[in-house]
């Protein structure tokens, strides 16, 4: 079934596609970084395709190759019911210049795994929305599941950061937020007086 | 005291026009876990949410590719604490189909039956606890308890109560115990009285449906563009189910129904867990009347799967 996808993306993309294989029920596509995002829009808005579905999306990290990351993405289609892999390389043996375009606008499902894919790998996205760390911190250094990051690597301290407009973060004073929620029915000194 | 119908000055009821910023977390009573979400609210509204997931990111990929496939089991009990025999099995496949491997028959119910109860204590645990943030305490409890019974079985199958790291490429840690079938059938049948008791208990409660009717609505294909699946993505009503779709272990063998949701709000999320449940106890019916009470249960491969201790010590 899905046999006839890789065709199908053969007979479109001839040029562009590098490498197919099926095994174990799963077929895969690789195609070249260039032709990433028309393959993808490609597999959402032809009708026989319709992949609606981005399940998944990942990196691999082969540091003995060139280019050295293989990005992976898994899809479905819930009306066709049919799954393809698709994968691209990109990225010199330095890790530099992995850059790939951003599925984002196809699948909102891709933001944060792209963000992941950035955040672990250091492969950046072309038009992503938002592209920044999600899992480490902005001041962490290196890209963990590369191969060449060593496990047991120690990373440096980082120091306060300076947060703008400190005094809108929580907690509130009486005057801010809402103000009936925080009305404190504040006893009348004058009443108990009488009492 | 205060009279409640205290006068108030109209000036003071007003709004600010300015949304609010709210930060949630990472740390916070009303968390399960630790996120943090950053949050902009125009009165009840949230107009924006920035939700940071970092806090709980424990590597453990980076700690996979160190060890060997069988070391991996702890690690993925650990991605869900509350189901972790899903994930065991789950993972068990992926490499069983990368070996061409297929286990035993026997084996395969037995996962199964393990799968859904599994299925079924984290069903309880979140229509439970969905339950709970809205202040409906008692059906917690009574769920918790159910879970309880579940795990209690889960720990006289495994070892261990919560992550029993029990799966293996190529079989299970042990065969299933004598009582499983008895155990099983019980605590099926008791579940089944918890939920259509939380249902008597909840679904007549004004405020309960108040605060689920309507809320956090999302539309089908916003849900498929965010890749939603499980009870989330069936409460729009795209009856997806990975069972169905493509069956694995023995589900194309056994009869259950996909229940879905129409509204998808929170109130069909938690009805479609609830139904799941009662499909749940189906299936485990089923595979306790097909699974055979003699047999093996590992694949009868060296290469795969440590042969059983006896034999270790005295034949080989």
């Amino acid at each position: 079934m899905s046999k006839a996808l890789i065709e199908l993306i053969k007979k479109n993309f001839g040029a562009a596609v590098l490498e197919t294989h099926s095994l174990y029920g799963d077929d895969t596509v690789v195609v070249e970084a260039a032709a990433w995002r028309e393959v993808a829009r490609f597999l959402r808005d032809t009708p026989q395709v319709s992949m609606d579905m981005l399940t998944d999306f990942t990196a691999v990290d082969f540091p003995e190759r060139e280019p050295r990351f293989e990005i992976v993405a898994h899809f479905y289609s819930l009306t066709k019911g049919h799954r393809l892999r698709l994968k691209t390389r990109t990225g010199d043996s330095e890790g530099e210049d992995a850059v790939v375009d951003s599925l984002c606008e196809f699948w909102a499902s891709a933001n944060w795994m792209e963000r992941e894919v950035f955040d672990m790998f250091g492969v950046v996205f072309k038009n992503h929305p938002d592209l920044r760390r999600i899992l480490m911190y902005p001041e962490f250094e290196g890209h963990p599941l590369r191969k060449d990051y060593p496990a047991d690597k120690i990373q440096p301290l980082i120091a306060y950061r300076d947060v703008p407009n400190i005094e809108k973060i929580a907690p509130f004073s009486v005057d801010e937020g809402m103000a009936f929620g925080r009305q404190t029915h504040a006893r009348n000194d004058d009443d108990s007086q009488v009492n | 005291m205060e009279p409640l119908d205290q006068e108030l000055d109209e000036a003071e009821l007003e709004m600010p026009t300015e949304p609010m910023l709210l930060n949630v977390g990472p740390a916070h009573p009303a968390m399960h876990g630790t996120v943090r979400c950053v949050m902009e609210l125009s009165g009840e509204i949230i107009e924006h949410v920035d939700v940071q997931v970092g806090y709980l990111h424990r590597g453990f990929e980076k700690m996979c590719e160190r060890g060997t496939w069988t070391q991996v089991f702890p690690y993925v009990d650990r991605c869900n604490y509350v189901s972790p025999m899903l994930n065991n099995v789950g993972f068990a496949l992926a490499c069983e189909k990368m070996l061409g491997v297929t286990v035993p028959e026997r084996c395969q119910w037995y996962r199964m039956i393990l799968g859904e109860l599994a299925r079924m204590s984290d069903h309880l645990t979140c229509d439970g606890a969905m339950a709970m943030e809205l202040g409906a305490f008692t059906p917690f409890l009574w769920m918790i308890k159910a879970r309880e019974m579940i795990w209690d079985l889960l720990e006289e199958e495994t070892g261990a109560r919560l992550t029993h790291s029990f799966g293996r490429v190529g079989g299970m840690a042990s065969p299933p115990t004598e009582n499983l079938k008895d155990n099983a059938r019980a605590v099926t049948t008791h579940i089944l009285t918890v939920v259509d008791e939380v249902e008597k208990l909840l679904l007549g409660n004004r405020i309960f449906l108040d605060r689920l009717e309507g809320i956090g609505v999302i539309s089908q294909v916003d849900a498929v563009s965010l890749g939603w699946t499980g009870p989330c993505l069936r409460a729009t009503g795209i009856p997806y189910d990975v069972r169905k779709a493509s069956p694995y272990l023995k589900y194309a063998e056994v009869e259950f129904d996909v229940p879905v949701g129409s509204a998808s709000d929170c109130f069909d999320r938690f009805m479609v867990r609830l139904a799941e449940m009662r499909q749940s106890a189906r299936i485990i019916e089923q595979c306790l009347e097909r699974m055979a009470d003699k047999g093996p249960v590992n694949v009868d491969d060296p290469r795969v799967i440590l042969p059983p201790k006896e034999e270790v010590y005295n034949s080989i």
